[in-house]
């Protein structure tokens, strides 16, 4: 007979696997690497769990993951600090290739550079996009997740999408001469 | 909104994000499995009859599960023993009984508890330490370039033989070579 926790674990298991990238993407743009996004994903994953002791240890709604994901990346940034983090995101940027977002089979360039765009928004702009994007937030979700306004979530990302628009245009034009 | 960042939007829609390397995905997995065990335990100890179905034993053991002797390499210390052809496998079992009242078990039963047709896992967890680079390799076969990262594994399970009631921890410690695809930016 399978245990509760048991159950617990194969839930929260099945969760990580559906949700797991999308977190992983908004943790992204809060380290320098993969591999701590990863690590902040894990410590999330373990507050999480103490958080839903009060509802039965079920998986959480995905508002509440990127909320606590942002504090931990906040601690993050804290400890990190702003200098370190940038100089870090130079070197991986330079050191290889590791993007956020998975290469399509079928990626075309305009896919790759609007990849590119997304990953050099400000932070700011980033996690609206993220959320909204990829995480399917609403604005009213994400204005609760980030502690903002509802219209102040709605221009952001309609400011990100202007930013992506032009930062496009450009990397076209610097491609093409 | 406009139509450009309309279609912009869809085509950003089309984009995938990365999933977790697989190494990251076992790492988060286990740790569910470690919080599901420290569960487990928990309500074992406040629930009588689970207490009971496990035996006088086990529930004993789940007290004093805290021990356990780590051997670096080839050594055998009191209550330690390594596993045969695992050089870098402890196990170590731990006082058994009614608060230090129980007899000392011998050293190798460790070998009935893991040779225990059903063996109850109490916990599981696994502890990653210090990642090196340990360099790239360049293209081979037609495959893209690697950079491979090794990480010092130590894994710890908590077992219980149902039966006995006696408990063992088992311990190792490995290395793991993660290779990471190198592409040009």
């Amino acid at each position: 007979m399978v245990s509760r926790p048991q159950k617990l674990a194969t839930t929260w298991k099945e969760w990580l696997s559906a949700e797991g990238g999308k977190l992983l993407l908004y943790a992204r743009g809060r380290t320098g690497s993969q591999q701590d996004a990863e690590d902040l994903l894990q410590e999330a994953l373990i507050r999480l769990w103490g958080y839903q002791e009060e509802r039965g240890y079920v998986p959480p709604d995905l508002p509440l993951a990127y909320s606590v994901l942002r504090l931990c990346g906040l601690d993050y940034g804290r400890k990190q600090g702003r200098r370190d983090k940038r100089q870090r995101k130079i070197i991986q940027f330079h050191d290889y290739d590791e993007h956020w977002l998975d290469r399509g089979v079928e990626e075309d360039e305009e896919a790759a550079l609007l990849r590119q765009a997304v990953e050099q928004l400000t932070d700011k702009l980033q996690e609206v996009v993220t959320m909204k994007i990829w995480g399917g937030l609403t604005f009213a979700q994400i204005a609760e997740v980030l502690r903002i306004s509802h219209n102040t979530a709605a221009s952001r990302y309609r400011y990100a999408l202007e930013q992506l628009d032009k930062a496009l245009r450009h990397l076209k034009e610097a491609r093409h001469g | 909104m406009a139509d450009s960042l309309r279609a912009l939007e869809e085509r950003l829609e089309q984009l995938v994000p990365k999933g977790l390397s697989d190494f990251g995905l076992e790492r988060m997995e286990d740790e569910i499995d470690r919080l599901a065990g420290a569960l487990a335990m928990e309500e074992g100890a406040s629930s009588g009859p689970t207490v009971r179905k496990w035996g006088i034993g086990a529930a004993a053991a789940l007290g004093v599960l805290a021990v356990v002797y780590w051997s670096p390499e080839g050594g055998s210390e009191r209550g330690v023993d390594h596993l045969p052809g695992e050089s870098d496998l402890v196990a170590a079992v731990v006082s058994i009984g009614d608060g230090g009242r129980a007899p000392q078990p011998s050293v190798s039963v460790w070998q009935d508890v893991l040779a225990a047709e059903e063996f109850l896992v109490l916990s599981s967890a696994r502890r990653v330490q210090g990642r090196q680079d340990r360099g790239w390799t360049p293209h081979q076969d037609g495959g893209a370039p690697h950079r491979y990262w090794s990480y010092e594994v130590i894994d710890e399970e908590e077992l219980v033989d149902t039966r006995s009631g006696y408990a063992v921890r088992v311990v190792s410690q490995h290395e793991e070579w993660v290779p990471v695809e190198m592409t040009s930016l």
